[in-house]
């Protein structure tokens, strides 16, 4: 009886704070759910209608919009090419990232200084900053090629070239990025035990030995966490296009992301943006489990 | 605990709530003020604008400038230490004589950027039924016309001005007018042309005889000094001053829904372009920046470049600098015709879902007031009214006026040529994967005209 | 002799690094310098270094005038708006995340770490397509018809919250977790209601992780200069960071104003605040950077 008695007393604590809890988490989570889940649904009904957004109703065009992407090489060069400029931005970043992260990882009374300094370029926004390099690259008067011509060499002409706008994306891109990725890196290099440091020098090990077979795998999970979000990233990139090189030389640094916004932002072509949007949210997410995939894997072997 | 939920989603109910009603309260009241004055207007056009104390609100951009802007412009005058430039004494007129005419009209007067930037917040207003008073533009107008956005214009405004300076809807109907505009002429540097041993007199009259000088001139520069050519700047800059030289040829790049850029003859106008482009600087002649290719030709100083593709308003910049300098028409192909493109138009009209129609009207009459106009002759500009077109008697001295003005005569100086679907992006390829791909590489130019002709020829589908 | 190498590798230490951050800051200079210019003479120099010849800081009271207030506050209006209601959201829900046994929990464990993996390209357009046809709003009836939704408002800046939040609220749970029940048992027992158990006993004991959320979502909201860019059209409704942005973009068409000592002017002015916010929280916004990856 007694025992009964208090088992129902905890069942029913239990309940009320599940009501409770209902009470606080539901409204939050249906006000954020309206923001994020529902476009998601709208995203994936948009691809197959023919709609301008803001007079008249979303016509349903079927497969249109998508045979329209896959016909023409236009869309999936630009999709290819998301993929290698973001690519070689991620690369970029995070191999930099990581030697800064080592050349931080010194004690030293000016650390805290230099820590700060390599950070400040990600609190201003893209757009804050990006007038400085159209500035500098400007091919005829531009900062630096005025300055090439006074060292007596001959100026380069950044935006006839698209190896150039692809380099100065990519600093652009690392310049404002290689910060936050440092500092998550350091972070990864102050946790792992200066204990095991300590036994591997008793043991003989030399510095590289230590790198091998200490530092990498206690980063093991950073880098996961790095490389997965960093590709989720760059597999949207276009701010830093648009406001480098602007897809030029002649469309050459367009990347689909762009022409994503493009088409729906500027030309109210709704359905070929959703198309083009569910087909690189669905490119990236097979990137992200591939790499995921590979990562683990490699987790297991160890 | 209950407490604080409760509290929260009042919060959040109540600011939900006066937000939703603000805003509605502000419609309602707004559409029922501006339906009021429309009735009124209608039945009493000008008049009732006139003497009514009802504020009516325009929103405008291109038409006058605030003060704020106003004092920036007397601001920069002052620091450069010259005069306000005929342009800001065109704003500022018109500015002022709104307010002393329709002192009933509370006016925004807004700055929406030029081409694309404008294109793209005007658009979006207009397709979300919040049009503003007055539309501008100049590339873009004439597809704002083909797709009936834009109410007709009434008939003595399209009674003092030159046809050319008109946009039509598809039933013919003219709906945008340009206050000022320009055509192409070629703007030269008699000094620079004398010390490469050439005529200065003699201006080139075809496009051999203009490759020739301007090869010469690049020849005797040392890589100082170039003769310079045809700009393809990848955006409507380029376009705009290929144009010309394309319809001298008989050609144009299509329009509507056709395009035709695999026409031989466009393609050896291509390659006359290409061919003069050797004649700028390494990046000067397609750089998204027009500003150094024109304070190369103009500076007195610094002037390195003896031939320059421009509308008369260049002549302003020349006069003040005391530079020799000459103009004549542009060249003419073998067996060409005389064919030019309208630039520097500032195209205004009414959206067909504005408020106030007659109100919107009466700010282009004030573009459009006589004495206003003068500020364009001024600078160099032909302006569109018929008394300063067809005579040249408030400038008689002025060559390069007489010249546009000669051009535009006919009435039959076109813009830009449309597209009926996609015509931004059709114009982004035309623009940087035409002209610029033209200029930056030495593709072959049927290679880059094929590509570009399939990948617009999606667009049109 | 050892010493001496140890000695000479932390000099060269300290001027590779003095380089960098010569590299780092670089633009920063560059914009500060640029903006003393005016127009004319900054078109003229193209120089690494744009030294002026007669300092001018009209380009820096730009953002103060009349076309420069409104932006201005409105960032500041945004910013706070979003601080509080993400610092709260994520008390609150973190809060009950961590501490309460319920059914289906785990079900939005798992929406939460979702949700951050989404890539937010599949979200962009579709927003827009909603923000655009949102009920009863600018002019909208009930079904979304009729009016231009949120394009163009300003509420467009204030109303929307995107699961973004979650992972604040993760972060919340996770340093409630570490934190033992034992006070808040006590405070119970002492009579404590819910209320008072949180503001009297849970957030004092939380505050660094709060700051780490307030601090971090201030300067994103500062610096998302692309959501006002892209809904709102009118500079007086939109942000300082926006308005810079369409300037910035301008740069690259064909729009004759290619002010850049005003650009750089504003610039300098809208960096102030997330500046001061980072030399302030640095501590906290670094510290949620490397707890977001090592935890996340």
């Amino acid at each position: 009886m007694v025992m009964a008695g208090r088992q129902e007393r905890v069942l029913t604590r239990k309940q009320r704070q599940s009501r409770r809890a209902y009470a606080v988490i539901l409204p939050f989570f249906l006000y954020i759910a309206i923001w994020s889940l529902l476009p998601l649904v709208i995203g994936l009904l948009l691809g197959f209608t023919d709609f301008n957004a803001l007079n008249g109703l979303p016509k349903w065009v079927g497969l249109k919009n998508f045979k329209t992407f896959f016909g023409s090489r236009d869309y999936i060069d630009l999709l290819i090419r998301q993929m290698w400029m973001g690519g070689l931005c991620l690369v970029a970043n995070v191999v930099l990232s990581f030697l800064l992260a080592l050349a931080l990882n010194v004690k030293h009374p000016l650390r805290g200084f230099f820590r700060t300094s390599v950070y400040i370029p990600n609190i201003a926004a893209a757009a804050i900053t990006s007038g400085v390099f159209i500035a500098l690259l400007n091919p005829f008067n531009g900062g630096l090629n005025m300055f090439f011509k006074s060292l007596g060499m001959d100026p380069i002409i950044w935006n006839y070239s698209q190896f150039w706008m692809v380099f100065w994306i990519i600093v652009f891109f690392v310049w404002r990025s290689v910060g936050p990725a440092a500092i998550i890196w350091l972070g990864g290099l102050q946790s792992i035990d200066a204990s095991l440091y300590e036994a591997a020098k008793v043991d003989g090990a030399s510095k590289v030995q230590q790198v091998k077979y200490i530092t990498i795998p206690g980063l093991r999970f950073i880098s996961a966490y790095i490389l997965l979000t960093g590709l989720i990233g760059v597999m949207q990139m276009f701010d830093v296009v648009m406001l480098i090189s602007h897809g030029n030389p002649y469309g050459k640094t367009d990347v689909l992301m762009y022409r994503i916004y493009r088409d729906g932002v500027i030309s109210f072509n709704m359905g070929m943006a959703g198309a083009a949007s569910t087909v690189l949210g669905l490119v990236t997410v097979l990137i992200a489990f591939v790499a995921f995939f590979i990562i683990s894997k490699g987790d297991n072997n160890e | 605990m209950k407490k604080l939920i409760a509290m929260l989603l009042a919060c959040t109910m109540i600011f939900t709530m006066t937000a939703c009603g603000a805003q509605k309260e502000n419609d309602t009241t707004e559409t029922n003020k501006e339906n009021e004055t429309t009735t009124e207007a209608t039945v009493e056009p000008t008049k009732a604008a006139e003497t009514s104390t009802e504020k009516i609100h325009l929103v405008a951009p291109k038409v006058g400038l605030n003060e704020e802007q106003i004092q920036l412009e007397k601001d920069n005058a002052a620091a450069e230490n010259r005069e306000l430039s005929p342009s800001a004494n065109f704003y500022i007129g018109v500015t002022e004589k709104i307010a002393e005419q329709y002192p009933n009209y509370e006016m925004e007067y807004v700055d929406w950027g030029w081409a694309e930037t404008l294109d793209q917040k005007q658009r979006s207003l207009i397709l979300s039924g919040n049009a503003p008073s007055i539309v501008a533009g100049e590339t873009f107008m004439p597809v704002y016309a083909s797709s009936g956005m834009l109410e007709p214009l009434p008939q003595d405004i399209v009674d003092m001005v030159n046809p050319s300076f008109l946009i039509y809807d598809p039933q013919g109907r003219p709906v945008s007018v340009a206050y000022k505009s320009s055509v192409f002429l070629l703007f030269y540097n008699k000094t620079l042309l004398k010390n490469a041993g050439l005529d200065p007199e003699n201006p080139p009259k075809t496009w051999d005889e203009w490759k020739t000088m301007s090869d010469a001139v690049t020849a005797s520069g040392n890589g100082e000094i170039f003769g310079g050519g045809v700009p393809s700047f990848p955006h409507a800059g380029g376009s705009l001053r290929a144009t010309p030289f394309f319809r001298q040829m008989g050609v144009d790049f299509g329009g509507g829904l056709t395009i035709n850029l695999t026409d031989p003859k466009l393609q050896q106008t291509l390659q006359f372009i290409r061919d003069m482009n050797a004649n700028f600087p390494a990046g000067l002649g397609n750089n998204s920046d027009e500003g150094p290719l024109w304070s190369q030709f103009q500076d007195k100083d610094k002037g390195t470049i003896a031939f320059a593709v421009n509308g008369s308003w260049q002549k302003g910049a020349l006069v003040n600098n005391g530079f020799d300098w000459g103009v004549t028409a542009l060249p003419l192909p073998e067996g060409g015709v005389v064919g030019n493109c309208m630039v520097g138009a500032v195209y205004v009209g009414v959206p067909t879902t504005a408020e106030n129609k007659e109100d919107c009207f009466n700010l282009i009459r004030v573009l459009l007031d006589q004495d206003l106009q003068k500020f364009w002759l001024k600078e160099g500009t032909p302006s569109a009214l018929n008394m300063y077109i067809d005579s040249s008697a408030e400038y008689p001295d002025d060559v390069t006026l007489q010249a546009a003005a000669e051009a535009l005569k006919g009435g039959a100086v076109k813009g830009l040529t449309t597209f009926d679907k996609n015509d931004a992006q059709v114009w982004e390829i035309i623009n940087t994967k035409v002209l610029a791909r033209t200029t930056m590489t030495n593709d072959p130019i049927d290679q880059i005209c094929n590509e570009a002709q399939a990948e617009i020829e999606n667009l049109l589908k | 002799m050892n010493k001496v190498l140890r000695k000479t590798l932390k000099i060269v230490w300290v001027i590779g690094m003095l380089v960098l951050v010569v590299f780092m800051l670089y633009p920063f200079i560059y914009s500060f310098l640029g903006a003393l210019n005016n127009k004319r003479d900054f078109g003229n120099m193209g120089t690494l270094l744009p030294i002026p010849k007669k300092a001018e800081f009209r380009n820096f009271l730009y953002a103060f005038s009349k076309t420069g207030i409104p932006p201005l506050i409105n960032t500041f209006a945004r910013t706070t708006w979003y601080t509080f209601w993400n610092v709260l959201v994520a008390i609150m829900l973190g809060y009950v995340m961590a501490r309460y046994e319920f059914k289906g929990k785990k079900l939005f464990l798992i929406f939460i770490i979702c949700s951050q993996v989404v890539p937010s390209v599949l979200t962009m357009i579709p927003s827009f397509v909603m923000m655009s046809k949102l009920p009863f709003f600018g002019g909208n009836n009930w079904m979304g018809m009729g009016g231009h939704g949120l394009i163009n408002n300003p509420l467009v800046l204030y109303l929307p919250f995107g699961w973004g939040v979650l992972l604040w609220v993760f972060l919340f749970m996770q340093s409630m977790k570490s934190l033992p029940k034992d006070f808040e048992e006590a405070a119970e027992i002492d009579g404590c209601n819910f209320r008072l158990t949180l503001t009297k006993v849970v957030l004092p004991m939380q505050k660094p992780i709060l700051a780490v959320i307030a601090a971090n979502t201030a300067l994103g909201t500062w610096n998302d200069w692309f959501t006002p860019f892209m809904y709102i059209n009118r500079v007086k409704d939109s942000t300082l960071p926006a308005y810079i942005g369409m300037l910035a973009t301008s740069l690259q068409e064909m729009s004759g104003d290619r002010d850049f000592p005003k650009l750089f002017g504003l610039s300098c002015i809208s960096i102030i605040p997330p500046l001061l916010i980072f030399l302030f929280f640095q501590k906290y916004i670094i510290q949620g950077i490397a707890s977001a990856g090592i935890k996340g």
